[in-house]
């Protein structure tokens, strides 16, 4: 037995010397007893060094006081222990570098303690890679733009990125981020039409390896994302990472993309895209026509150069591309060549670079518009108007033309003959007509310019006066037509002046000629009466002086014969009576028949009869102007008598300036109502010399006249006139120039 | 006076042929009035001898046509117009002598050239 315990205790102490781990037996005081080469290497010893050191010479300096404290307490009380798991023990070797190290200690029945000792340097070092490794590893992981959650086998999320525990996809938030269920998340959040199921049954698939990875897009709550899930973990505790990315700006982009290609491709104007060296690789559906291309035809056999005929894949080449790689659009005419039937069309191109990645240029995009129609439109319209050119010219025509947009006005060389000019003489412009129309026409011709260049098909029809060179006005008849065509902004009002001077010079002579012709006639016909009333009162005047002569012969000398007295006094008086008859009759024939009286306007009549003499060119020179009290009751009266009346008033004021040498003279007509209120009252002022007080007394005498010409019964018969409608007319001799009054009755029955 | 001469008065005036009668019968000359040119041709005959008062107006024919026919049936007799101006209605000098008196008449004046007329008539007469 005590051979066996001997053994056995050579075999432990065979252990104990070699054993790999270092051991140190120390008693109760804290002295080591024994230290095994392992020991002694640890701490840079040798064994028979460490041999009866206090512990405490392993532990650095510092800690020593303490360490004995704590090995005291240890030693009083002993019992298996494990020291310092971590970095609270350092060891210092016999050079006095420190380590970390961790001891295990075991009491011993005889008192001593067997502490083993292990640097752990190596794996606190391990330790802190592992920990670096992990932080970065969480540090990319919550760098990443999308948020990823590890789900284990029940759906329960067990990690997750920053993102996600921020935001949960839009589909959790806060705690529920970590710690919830993703299959509840999904179907909470996709429950508006998204499939959840079929999205689970997705992800388990992947979670339980019956599929690799997958990828798809839902959308939740207005906002698309992209879902991406990975396998993990192990067969028997299945795990998957599932990152989710907000894909709703990258969609919306795509789909302005595709809707600015619905727009290109449907475009009306032909839209074409090529890379750098010219060949096509885009054109919308416009081009496809325009080419009578298929929709399916292939474009990479086209080349931008076999499209156009040779002239202007020149123009291209010199100046289109170059202009366009120095980032400057280009624009012009073009011809292309139709590859189906060698037709040529003319088209208007634009043209610019489509910028690559790098500086260089990534092809170039050309906007094409046919014009093939529009030019032939032009051409044709280029030569007629040089056709109508020559027309105008040859046709003497005054022609006169204004561009809408641009206010030009142009003239042919006979519209500046007719005024005196030469064709160089006058520059086409609106200025020259304007300031040569007459003060009185211009406002009138202008404006109605103006406004017929607004209506289209409208038609300018107007006369007027424009100054010749020798500074005589001619009169014009204007007449033109807005020309508009397919394009608005070309509209012209194209006219043509006719010079009608002559023919109204000639107008004005006939109008003269006929009045003048019928003062003959009124002349002739008021000596005829005068001849046919002096006949019938001769008659009795003659009888009555014979019978008088008689009568006196019988009552003288020896004649005397009663029968004969009585017959010659008594015819005497028979034919007074008779002559007193005709007088009577010729008064109720002027009465009576003549008159026909209705309801006037009086301003409409004095306004008429004024226009009327104007038109007549009865005024000259001079000018009459009208003061209306409007409005005005009506009055009762013969429109014909009113209208002679009032033209033989102005007629008179016209006279008397013109016989007074006045060049210049104004003729005011004044319509009111009388002082007395019951009659309207016309009253006519000239500015000539006057009426004296004495000529106003004898003014509406019969025969009485200060005129050179006439019979002098014109005021007598106006004065007849009016009193028979039952209205006056006198004279006034006050203020200056001639002025005349008539009254007219209102008409009771309308305004009373 | 002289025998035998009459004032022929044409005017289709009553009161005008009366009245002038009346004044020349009392003056002694003798007178025979019509109511118009075409009555007084109808009565006047070649040996008929005196002068004639003749009213410019006269319905039907008128007085100048009175005259040349007087003229062209040598019937020449002095005459004397009643007019109402001074105007020649006559300008045929055959017609003979020709007087002008403005109504109303002056009964001095018209019987001064009546009684002239009639002289010039007596004159020519016994030539």
């Amino acid at each position: 037995m005590k051979q066996s315990h001997h053994e056995a205790g050579d075999s432990f102490r065979w252990v104990f010397e070699h054993s790999v781990e270092a051991l140190l037996i120390v008693d109760g005081q804290g002295q080591i007893r024994h230290a095994n080469a392992a020991a002694a290497r640890l701490f840079g010893y040798s064994t028979d060094q460490l041999h009866q050191r206090p512990l405490g010479d392993l532990v650095p300096e510092r800690f020593r006081g303490r360490h004995a404290e704590l090995y005291a307490d240890y030693a009083h009380q002993p019992r298996e222990r494990r020291i310092g798991s971590g970095l609270s023990v350092i060891g210092v070797r016999a050079d006095g570098s420190e380590f970390p190290i961790e001891v295990s200690l075991s009491p011993r029945p005889d008192g001593y303690v067997l502490a083993i000792v292990q640097d752990i340097s190596e794996r606190l070092n391990m330790e802190r890679r592992l920990a670096d490794a992990s932080r970065f590893n969480q540090t990319v992981l919550d760098s990443l733009p999308a948020s990823v959650c590890v789900i284990d086998e029940d759906g329960r999320i067990i990690a997750g990125n920053r993102r996600w525990q921020e935001s949960g996809a839009g589909m959790l938030t806060g705690s529920e981020c970590v710690g919830g269920n993703y299959w509840g998340a999904l179907t909470a959040c996709l429950a508006e039409g998204g499939a959840p199921e079929a999205l689970r049954a997705a992800v388990e698939s992947v979670l339980f390896r019956r599929s690799a990875e997958f990828c798809r897009e839902y959308i939740c709550r207005g906002r698309w994302f992209e879902i991406r899930v990975s396998p993990c973990g192990s067969e028997v505790l299945p795990k998957a990472v599932i990152v989710h990315s907000d894909i709703t700006l990258r969609r919306e982009r795509e789909s302005e993309r595709r809707r600015f290609e619905l727009l290109i491709e449907h475009a009306g104007e032909c839209v074409a895209m090529t890379d750098r060296v010219g060949r096509l690789t885009y054109l919308n559906a416009a081009g496809r026509r325009l080419l009578s291309l298929p929709d399916d035809a292939s474009l990479t056999n086209f080349r931008i150069a076999d499209l156009l005929t040779e002239e202007s894949s020149r123009v291209i080449r010199r100046q289109g591309l170059a202009f366009a790689r120095a980032r400057r659009s280009w624009a012009g005419e073009l011809r292309l060549r139709r590859a189906a039937d060698d037709g040529l069309i003319d088209v208007e191109c634009s043209l610019f670079a489509i910028p690559g990645d790098s500086r260089r240029v990534a092809g170039f995009g050309a906007v094409v518009r046919d014009v093939t129609e529009r030019k032939a439109a032009y051409d044709l319209l280029a030569s007629s108007n040089a056709r109508l050119r020559v027309a105008t010219e040859i046709a003497n025509l005054a022609v006169w033309d204004v561009n809408r947009e641009s206010g030009v006005m142009t003239f042919s060389a006979e519209w500046k003959r007719q005024l005196g000019y030469a064709a160089d003489e006058i520059a086409d412009r609106w200025e020259e007509w304007e300031s040569r129309l007459h003060p009185d026409d211009r406002a009138r011709a202008v404006e109605s310019i103006r406004a017929d260049l607004a209506v289209p098909g409208a038609r300018y029809d107007q006369e007027f006066r424009l100054r010749h060179r020798d500074g005589s006005y001619r009169w014009m008849h204007s007449r033109g037509t807005l020309l508009t065509g397919a394009d608005t902004r070309a509209a012209h009002l194209t006219g043509v002046n006719l010079d009608i001077t002559e023919r109204r010079q000639a107008e004005q002579a006939r109008r003269a000629r006929q009045l003048e012709s019928e003062r003959d006639t009124n002349a002739e016909i008021a000596s005829q009466t005068v001849a046919a009333l002096a006949h019938e009162l001769n008659q009795p005047l003659n009888a009555v002086a014979a019978y008088s002569e008689a009568a006196l012969r019988l009552l003288q000398g020896d004649r005397f014969d009663r029968d004969k007295l009585a017959h010659a006094v008594e015819q005497s008086a028979r034919q007074a009576q008779r002559a007193g008859r005709v007088i009577r009759e010729l008064m109720s024939f002027l009465r009576g028949s003549a008159i026909v009286t209705e309801v006037l306007d009086l301003n409409e009549v004095v306004r008429t009869t004024l226009a009327q003499i104007d038109t007549d060119g009865l005024l000259g020179s001079f000018s009459a102007k009208l003061d209306l009290a409007d409005p005005l009751p009506k009055v009762r009266a013969c429109r014909v008598q009113i209208e002679k009346v009032l033209t033989n008033l102005l007629r008179n004021a016209v006279e008397a300036m013109r016989e007074a040498d006045h060049a210049t003279g104004r003729i005011v007509v004044n319509v009111r109502t009388s002082d007395c209120g019951s009659y309207a009252q016309v009253s006519v002022r000239d500015s000539g010399p006057g009426l004296d007080a004495s000529t106003v007394r004898r003014i509406f005498e019969p025969l009485f006249s200060t005129k050179a010409k006439g019979l002098g019964m014109g005021l007598a018969i106006s004065r007849a006139l009016i009193e028979a409608q039952s209205g006056q007319l006198w004279a006034e001799s006050a203020g200056e120039g001639a002025l005349f009054h008539f009254t007219l009755p209102f008409d009771e029955g309308l305004t009373g | 006076m002289s025998e035998g001469l009459t004032v022929f008065i044409v005017d289709d005036d009553e009161a005008v042929r009366d009245s002038l009668s009346l004044l020349l019968e009392i003056e002694g000359l003798p007178t025979r009035a019509f109511v118009s040119a075409e009555a007084f041709l109808d009565a006047v005959a070649l040996g008929d001898k005196g002068c004639l008062i003749l009213d410019l107006r006269l319905p039907g024919m008128t007085g100048s046509e009175l005259c040349a026919e007087l003229a062209r049936r040598k019937l020449s007799l002095p005459t004397l117009f009643l007019s109402g101006h001074g105007w020649s209605p006559c300008r045929d000098e055959t017609a003979g002598r020709v007087e002008f008196v403005s109504k109303p008449v002056d009964a001095n004046q018209l019987l001064a050239r009546v009684r002239a007329l009639l002289a010039s008539a007596d004159e020519a007469q016994r030539e």
